[in-house]
């Protein structure tokens, strides 16, 4: 790495090895700093556009901040366009299907993590398919079967569809806590005659409570940012969610923009403060327990 | 958590036995659960998209695989496009999340506060990246064009490249907003993976007189190996199924052009109602993956035994 200079210094052109060690990390964060003002651009002109008149938005040139600083699309969006229903809606069907995931995954990760039993390798490649299985495929049949059930425009609907992918997620982001966890205190407790049941609902899952939040976290961003089954299974406002409503704002002529970017905005507020307040915990099961941590 | 502290765990065969001395029985009923609901929520609906894929307006038959495979130009259209939106994806993920992982991994001012921030972009709702990147490559009112004018890239009579609205740059544009979106998860898995990496191996190659560039070439990139291929699988495989983005800002236009494997099994079935047909489609698409998706899982599985 650049910064782990020599342990051999004979530092050339009269640069202290602090010195080049500044130079270096100066270097570093100047990069660090670019990338991040690119990586972040998209961010700014979310919020930029969203304070635009809609006119401004369609002006050339293009102005970097707004000529007239406005609240108006937000106005509209909430007022008119009905987001306080579709922000809701995103809610209940979040919050139910991780409740419901967390609830099944931390019983069911549980046995993944502890024990070792026949067809164990198969049962683990299962979820971890279902976790990434193409959700395009899957919308057929569930626009289908929503037909017939009568669950189209139903929170039950998109929480069985979407069931299917955070549950398994939960599932293995809890197996990896749970192995974190020393056998020895579930031992302690077989020992002096618990069930495995007692064991784990008294012993283990008070330890994990800290693990439940950080994946019942993972799994409700998850699902707020779905898009797929919120297509396919809502037609009306009466359930669609933030996501489906955001992109319904494109037109096919025109876009009001400002309307676009504010709604975008009120979409990704939510789970950037989230992620930004609980960051510390979620690093670990961010990455769906692909890396060890 | 309290409890990480990683005492020495106990051989596990051994630790299960001892943990199921009387039943059998428990494991299942522990794993059960999830495992029933999942194959009734995942069976149930694949078996009908399957059957249907058989079904034709002539009767049962492979006549929907055989116009996928050989009549559908559109799907071979969208087969090539589909590899290369995965391989400039994968490509453009691996370097950018690579190069910043490098970044974040050595000493530096407010390391947490990067990691976070770079982090964000893989935060967003589905549809933002497409809706957002839409806007920036707008052709007439973009802010890309418009950075372009002011560096001196048009000249006054010139006509702004519309990015999204011709044939040449649309798939491009998507692969962008892809790379955008999907860069920080790769750099969070490396990132994860360099700092595994053994430091006393620098220090020595630091002795022996190695510089920076070797050091990378002979520890850094042989460590990171393994951690390398499980991130370029995931990415690949999230790429190569990708709707929203593509949906959003192209919808697959113009003219085909950005046309994808997802988007054109939601045509199908949504806007041409031939589901017996995007079922085919789709089916086809989860065979594609089955390749990385195995090399994936058994990976995954194989790192869990260590």
């Amino acid at each position: 790495m650049a910064t782990t200079a020599p342990m051999t210094a004979n530092a050339p052109s009269g640069l202290s090895r602090a010195g080049k060690d500044r130079l270096g990390t100066g270097v570093k964060v100047a990069i660090a700093l670019l990338l991040l003002v690119v990586t972040l651009f998209p961010m700014y002109w979310i919020i930029i556009s969203s304070l635009k008149t809609n006119l401004e938005t369609h002006s050339v040139p293009v102005t970097f901040l707004p000529a007239v600083w406005t609240l108006d699309a937000y106005q509209e969006i909430f007022e008119r366009r009905n987001f306080a229903k579709y922000l809701s809606n995103a809610m209940v069907v979040a919050v139910a299907t991780t409740l419901w995931g967390v609830a099944v995954a931390a019983w069911s990760g549980y046995g993944f993590a502890r024990y070792d039993f026949r067809y164990k390798g198969a049962l683990m490649a299962f979820v971890l398919i279902a976790q990434s299985f193409p959700r395009i495929l899957l919308v057929i049949p569930y626009f289908e079967l929503a037909n017939r059930f009568g669950l189209k425009d139903t929170y039950l609907g998109l929480i069985l569809a979407y069931s299917t992918f955070i549950q398994p997620l939960c599932l293995w982001i809890m197996k990896e806590y749970f192995e974190q966890i020393p056998r020895e205190l579930d031992e302690a407790a077989l020992v002096d005659g618990a069930t495995p049941y007692r064991a784990f609902w008294d012993i283990i899952l008070p330890l994990a409570r800290p693990a439940l939040g950080a994946t019942a976290i993972i799994g409700f961003l998850t699902a707020w940012n779905e898009y797929e089954f919120a297509l396919v299974l809502t037609t009306t406002e009466r359930v669609r969610t933030i996501s489906v409503a955001i992109a319904s704002f494109i037109g096919e002529f025109t876009t009001e923009w400002n309307l676009v970017m504010a709604a975008a905005a009120v979409g990704t507020v939510p789970v950037v403060i989230i992620f930004l307040f609980f960051q510390r915990q979620l690093m670990h099961g961010l990455t769906g327990g692909a890396v060890k941590g | 958590m309290s409890a990480t502290s990683r005492a020495t765990p106990l051989p596990k065969r051994a630790t299960a036995q001892r943990l199921a001395p009387k039943a059998r029985i428990h494991p299942f009923l522990f794993v059960l659960p999830s495992v029933v609901m999942l194959a009734v929520l995942l069976a149930l609906p694949i078996g009908q998209a399957l059957l249907r894929t058989f079904q034709s307006d002539t009767g049962w038959g492979l006549d929907n695989y055989v116009r996928a495979l050989r009549d559908d130009h559109l799907a071979r259209l969208a087969i090539g496009h589909t590899f290369s939106f995965a391989f400039f994806s994968v490509v453009g993920q691996y370097i950018l999340g690579f190069g910043v992982a490098l970044i974040l991994s050595g000493k530096l001012p407010f390391r947490a506060m990067f990691r976070v921030l770079f982090l964000l972009p893989w935060m967003f709702p589905a549809v933002v990246p497409g809706i957002v990147w839409r806007w920036i490559f707008d052709g007439l009112f973009g802010v890309l064009n418009e950075a372009l004018y002011r560096v001196g890239y048009y000249a006054e009579t010139d006509v702004p490249i519309a990015w999204l609205g011709q044939t040449s740059t649309a798939l491009g544009a998507t692969i962008v907003a892809n790379i955008w979106r999907g860069f920080p998860f790769m750099m969070i898995l490396l990132l994860a993976g360099l700092q595994a990496v053994n430091h006393e191996l620098y220090e020595a190659a630091s002795v022996d007189g190695a510089n920076a560039f070797r050091r990378f070439r002979d520890i850094t990139l042989p460590a990171m190996k393994g951690i390398s291929f499980v991130a370029i699988l995931l990415a690949w495989i999230g790429s190569f199924m990708n709707f929203a983005i593509v949906q959003v800002m192209t919808a697959g236009g113009p003219a085909n052009a950005s046309e994808v494997f997802a988007t054109l099994v939601y045509k199908n079935a949504f806007l041409y109602a031939d589901a017996n047909y995007a079922a085919t489609l789709g089916i086809l698409l989860l065979l594609l993956l089955m390749v990385p998706g195995g090399l994936y899982v058994r990976a995954t599985i194989r790192s869990g035994r260590d």
